[in-house]
């Protein structure tokens, strides 16, 4: 399986379909991939998208630390991550957990090494020749 | 229409939308810079300065916001960091 991606600029993105019931959202987010971020997070802006507010999301389940302060961050344990192959197939990971992370509007989502971790998604990011995918 | 067939098809056409974007960046990046911008079927929709703007402006036009790409372009001095 093979998922190709593209750059803003010089970063690298990649376009996931996220599902999951509790809480219930549906969207296609725009995902900066970060090797440098523990986790996969949801932004505010994907937030306000799908119409998810901080304040319905109940307790925070801890924090996310970054440059600056530390932000609240909140859990979504059953999300399921889909995205279109190269070979215009569905691919499909999860169930999964991911968060929602209080961020500033023009934060994107990030797709950290927890799920190229839990899949075993090698990571081929070639910024001067624009060549970018996950590949398992 | 099954669930994943409709998520494949949704995914073909985001793809599209995040291809064009991909390759007009730095035209976007001149025309709208420090806007956030919600982009379908290859085009800039709508723009604005804030985020809560352009929420309320896609929902009053177009009533669900979620059916767009949302993103913030960047100006030259821009720096991210995550």
């Amino acid at each position: 399986m093979r998922i190709d991606g593209y750059f803003r600029g010089s970063a690298p993105y990649i376009l996931l379909s996220i599902k999951s019931d509790r809480p219930k959202i549906r969207r296609q987010i725009n995902f900066l991939v970060d090797t440098g971020s523990d986790i996969t997070g949801i932004s505010m802006k994907d937030c306000y998208a799908m119409g998810l507010s901080f304040n319905n999301l109940g307790r925070s389940a801890g924090s996310i630390s970054g440059l600056a302060d530390k932000a609240r961050r909140w859990e979504i344990n059953r999300a399921e991550l889909r995205a279109v192959s190269t070979d215009n197939k569905l691919a499909k990971l999860g169930p999964t957990k991911i968060y929602v992370m209080e961020t500033t509007p023009d934060c994107p989502s990030i797709l950290g090494r927890d799920i190229l971790e839990e899949y075993g998604l090698k990571l081929v990011c070639d910024i001067k020749n624009k060549i970018l995918y996950l590949e398992d | 229409m099954k669930e994943e067939t409709l998520v494949l098809e949704e995914l073909k056409v985001g793809t599209k939308d995040l291809e064009w974007f991909s390759n007009n960046f730095f035209e976007i990046k001149k025309k709208y810079p420090k806007k956030f911008v919600a982009i379908k079927d290859q085009n800039v929709v709508i723009s604005a300065s804030k985020l809560e703007v352009l929420i309320k402006l896609l929902k009053e036009k177009f009533g669900n916001p979620n059916d767009f790409l949302i993103d913030f372009i960047p100006d030259d001095k821009y720096i991210l960091v995550v």
